[in-house]
């Protein structure tokens, strides 16, 4: 997998962890940054398992 | 409670129990079956991030500030997104140079620097030291709140820092060879990360579903009471942390899971594939995520059951022991237990071979020569491992009280986060240099102290305010907690902001205003271009196998040598005696490497050079050939330069004159396809060269006779017969590329108007030859014709027979005719100058239509006339007059059963041109190139001289104007007459 696709994911944690996006939610802030957070390590579990079929498929 | 013999009886059994898990791993790892390398072991060790910081701090900081302790795991979350990219790297780089902790890795980038190394080993000790406090400052309190015995808690804490030490030193510097894995060290890692996770999630089930009724239970009672504020439950504005010094710590944290020196320890040294890192980076986050869940229920829990913020550090172990759970406490214990032991453990080690490579070796160097330096170097090596644990010990027991266990791990990841310009922008920029690294690592330092360390040092009273120290820091501009009068940010935030801005700015400032070395640049290129050296090292060639063990046991001692040695030959499948050339270099690598991993690069590289196989003479003269073959490459490359700018500007120069010349000219590779395509080309052929090019070349003469691509044809006249234009008349030559690039060449040449050129010359000069014979002809002829028709005149006078008149009539008559022949030979050869004057062509022509007119042979033929608005013209009136009537009675004999004769003239593009159009039985096309010949005539013979279209023909060209035949358009014949106009 390109490099870029690690920066985009990078950036997307970034932003769900970061002013704006989270005054969004100051009123439910703890079930927010908790299911974001388990989210985000989904997200890169999925990440990790392309890469590790591109990388089988090649 | 528990009495601290009992603890200590514990821990100790805790510890052999820990000892016996490394030794395991250890057996299991030299009988090739590690239990090390595998990627949920490596992901659980890098959860030796997770410290007493985490298993007690993290409470304490929710019940007291709020939901920024989650930053410092949610940091390193969103980095390890970023691991395939980052850490990766490192990894590999740190693999192929044996490099075995951070100082090396940035000092290997820049140069193999010293001084750099040194630099970054300082701030790791003073910035990490406190943070190893914490860890033996946890254990301690830890120990006296269960013991009871406040004052037993020193003497637990020296015992258990000894154990610590003991244990560093027994997995971790066993053999001086530091960049071989310690697979039972990892192992005991990763067997605590387990045991601390699973101690906190049981206190975490135990308070919320043991002391309430679930986490709604708890926040049910929180809504209910008020001994929780609503602000350490939120974020921004009106809560306990802003979203500033959240980011601010996030940042912290996400540069803190890199480059901690016990993080790059076990995430890099202790990797065992690169395939790992891509498991931990979902598994290590999730780790994260699950000691982090029960963190807010144990802190709101422990207030709701009266504990104070102030002592919410310890909820983890009081609330089981007020609760009247003591077997659970000492689980919580053993949990803390591990999460500080872990780290002592690995940073200790990590620090250790830090200052060996950094202070240590460069210190005891000009002892190299004596017998049993490998025991030296190991056994200082011990020491510092032992004294590293003690000086955070030391730190515990005298500073420690006064700060709390977030305070001292936040001071820390500032201070490792001054390693990451330097670092991260040495991965991917090659302009950074050892100058900019060391000046903006220093900067950063310097603000660090400044904002951070000596604060916290005026409050534990180790600094004392007042006199001059007292008027600078309470100053607008050096305020250490608002420098240069930045106010409104958080300490942390503060710092960050002018550690990074003036160490960013003095990095990338030094390193573009000045040079790299040779070294630097080169170690510049392999870091960031590549993650092999093999091209860049230059093959030094050892003398023997001898030499480079006596070297290696020089340093490591005589087995850790010989291994090292017979593993290099068990890999390559060669004995002593076999080992030469290429291998031989190999070797020498190969140990460079293992010596970079127990002295690091830097040392490393000076006994290499110390080392170096070439004698002092043999040295010079390798300086002299490099010096004259560096000199003769500057040269090569000048010239090279100039040479291939030369061969441009011929490139150009070529490229236009082939675009520019009057030719058309197309290349063509051997399948037929369109490679060049000129200007000309594109004109001759209507295709323009962006639709030519890769075209096949079939496709693109279709309008070519005969086919120019057929075998045999080489050079020969085409005609491109046109849709809408006339046809061409083409020259083309079609030759064989040879040489490199394969091929065929096609050049066509435009010979239309060559053609018609040369055809006009040449019925000019048939004109000429036989205008000059005319009028010899009509001048010999005409005269003795004028004598015998004045005698045979005569002679008509005079009285005689009827047979004689009716002969002299006959005579008379053929005379006349000899010299109306002799009159047109005169008028073709234009022997008798006429003049021109301005004279309407209308006028002429509608003369010459009013003697044709009433001839009873135009009684058929219906005459048009169509006369636009032209100019006058200076003509001979006479001879146009000849000329149109000559056309207009060919156009009747042309008709002989009638028809039409359209006449018109108009002024076309300086000329005037007039088109005579009959509806005759036209020319067929055999006889149109001769029909201005003199004397061709189709008439037969006694009906024309064949001379008057050739008059025609002489008296256009004499006025400057053209005259041509052509089929009209319904049959018949066009004759087109163009005369210019004079300005």
């Amino acid at each position: 997998m390109r490099r870029d696709i690690w920066f985009f994911l990078f950036l997307i944690g970034a932003a769900l962890f970061s002013w704006p996006l989270i005054s969004i939610f100051k009123t439910s802030i703890i079930p927010y940054l908790f299911i974001v957070w388990l989210l985000f390590i989904m997200l890169i579990r999925v990440f990790v398992a392309l890469s590790e079929k591109e990388e089988g498929d090649r | 409670m528990f009495s601290s013999w009992v603890l200590l009886v514990i821990i100790f059994a805790y510890l052999l129990l820990l000892f016996s898990a490394a030794y395991i791993a250890e057996r299991k790892e030299s009988q090739g079956r590690s239990l090390a390398a595998n990627p949920y072991v490596y992901a659980l060790s890098l959860a030796v991030y997770c410290t007493s910081w985490t298993f007690y701090g993290s409470v304490g900081k929710a019940a007291s500030s709020g939901l920024s302790f989650l930053t410092i795991y949610i940091g390193p979350t969103l980095m390890a997104a970023l691991w395939w990219v980052v850490l990766r790297k490192i990894v590999l780089l740190s693999k192929e140079h044996r490099i075995t902790t951070i100082s090396d890795f940035v000092a290997s980038r820049y140069g193999k620097s010293l001084g750099l190394s040194a630099l970054v080993t300082l701030v790791a000790v003073i910035g990490i030291t406190p943070y190893l406090g914490l860890q033996l400052k946890a254990i301690m309190t830890t120990f006296s709140i269960l013991s009871g015995r406040p004052e037993g808690g020193h003497v637990a804490g020296w015992f258990i820092s000894l154990l610590l030490g003991v244990f560093a030193v027994i997995f971790g510097a066993r053999r001086l060879d530091a960049s071989e894995r310690h697979g039972g060290l990892v192992f005991a890692v990763a067997f605590e990360s387990a045991i601390k996770l699973l101690a906190f999630l049981a206190v975490g089930l135990f308070v919320i579903y043991g002391l309430f009724d679930g986490f709604g239970d708890i926040m049910a009672r929180l809504a209910a009471s008020s001994r929780v504020p609503d602000s350490v439950m939120q974020l921004g504005e009106g809560s306990a942390v802003s979203f500033l010094e959240w980011t601010s710590l996030t940042f912290l944290s996400m540069m803190a899971i890199l480059f901690l020196p016990r993080q790059f320890h076990v995430a890099v040294v202790e990797n065992y594939s690169t395939r790992h890192i891509r498991k931990a980076m979902w598994l290590f986050p999730l780790y994260l995520f699950l000691i982090n869940i029960f963190v807010l229920p144990i802190a709101y829990g422990g207030l709701l059951l009266g504990g104070a913020p102030e002592s919410a550090d310890y909820f983890v172990l009081s609330i089981p022991l007020t609760q009247g759970y003591p077997i659970l406490a000492l689980m919580a214990f053993i949990g803390g237990f591990s999460a500080a032991t872990a780290m002592v453990i690995v940073e200790s080690l990590a620090l250790s071979t830090m200052m060996m490579n950094s202070f240590v070796m460069p210190a005891l160097w000009g002892m190299k020569g004596m017998k049993g330096f490998h025991a030296v170097i190991l056994n200082t090596k011990r020491l510092l491992i032992i004294g590293c644990v003690f000086l955070g010990y030391v730190f515990a027991v005298y500073i420690g009280e006064f700060y709390s266990l977030v305070d001292m791990g936040l001071k820390s990841f500032e201070a490792v986060t001054i390693f990451a310009p330097a670092l991260l922008l040495g991965l991917f920029w090659k302009g950074g240099n050892r100058k900019g690294a060391i000046a903006g690592i220093a900067a950063g330092f310097a603000v660090w102290i400044y904002t951070l360390l000596i604060p916290a040092l005026m409050r534990a009273g180790i600094i004392h305010k007042g006199g001059a120290l007292e008027a600078v820091f309470s100053s607008t501009l050096l305020n250490p907690t608002a420098l240069f009068g930045l106010q409104g940010l958080d300490r942390w935030s503060h710092s960050l902001f002018w550690g990074m801005f003036l160490n960013l700015l003095f990095f990338v400032g030094v390193s573009l205003f000045t040079r790299q070395s040779e070294t630097e640049t080169r170690q510049a290129i392999i870091f960031v271009d590549s993650f092999s050296p093999a091209h860049f090292e230059p093959h030094r060639r050892p003398r023997s196998v001898a030499e480079i063990e006596g070297l290696l046991e020089q340093y490591l001692g005589p087995s850790e040598s010989r291994e090292a040695i017979d593993g290099f030959l068990a890999r390559h499948g060669l004995t002593r005696t076999s080992v030469a050339g290429e291998h031989l270099g190999l070797l020498r690598d190969e140990a460079e490497r293992i010596l970079s991993g127990a002295l690091g690069p830097s040392i490393s590289s000076l006994v290499f050079q110390e080392k170096g196989v070439l004698s002092p003479g043999e040295q010079t003269q390798l300086s002299e050939s490099v010096r004259r073959i560096s000199t003769n490459l500057r040269l090569s490359r000048q010239d090279l330069a100039e040479a291939n700018r030369q061969l441009a500007l011929l490139k150009e120069f070529s490229e236009n004159i082939i675009e520019s010349i009057p030719l058309g000219v197309a290349t063509f590779d051997e399948s037929l396809r369109v490679t060049s395509w000129n200007m000309a080309m594109a004109l001759i052929t209507g295709v323009e060269k962006a639709d030519a090019l890769e075209s096949d070349a079939g496709s693109l003469f279709t309008c070519m006779e005969p086919r120019i691509f057929s075998p045999g044809f080489h050079e020969g006249e085409v005609t491109c017969k046109r849709q809408f234009d006339p046809p061409l008349l083409l020259k083309g030559y079609i030759s064989r590329l040879t040489g490199a690039r394969k091929g065929y060449v096609l050049v066509f040449e435009d010979v239309t108007d060559k053609r018609k050129i040369e055809e006009e010359l040449f019925r000019a000069t048939k004109h000429a030859s036989i205008g000059r014979l005319a009028a010899g002809v009509s001048h010999e002829i005409g005269n003795p014709l004028a004598s015998i028709s004045s005698l045979v005149q005569e002679l008509q006078q005079e009285e005689g027979s009827a047979f004689l008149k009716s002969s002299l009539a006959t005579i008379n008559q053929q005379v006349a005719r000899i010299a109306r022949i002799v009159r047109n030979l005169g008028d073709f050869a234009r022997i008798y100058q006429r003049q021109r004057v301005p004279t309407s062509l209308q006028d002429i022509l509608e003369n010459t239509l009013d003697l044709v007119r009433y001839d009873r042979n135009f009684k058929k033929i219906k005459i048009a006339t169509d006369v636009r608005d032209i100019p006058r013209l200076t003509i001979d009136p006479d001879q146009m007059q000849q000329v149109f009537l000559n056309i207009v009675l060919n156009a009747r004999d042309a008709m002989p059963d009638g028809g039409s004769l359209s006449i018109s003239v108009q002024r076309v593009d300086g000329q005037v041109e007039m088109v005579f159009s009959d509806t005759g039985q036209g020319i067929a096309p055999d006889v149109r190139d001769k029909i201005f010949d003199p004397f061709f005539s189709t008439k037969g013979p006694n009906r024309g001289t064949g001379l008057g279209l050739s008059i025609c023909y002489s008296i256009i060209k004499d006025h400057g104007g053209t005259i041509d035949i052509e089929p009209a358009a319904g049959g018949g014949t066009r004759f087109i007459i163009k005369i210019p106009i004079e300005k």
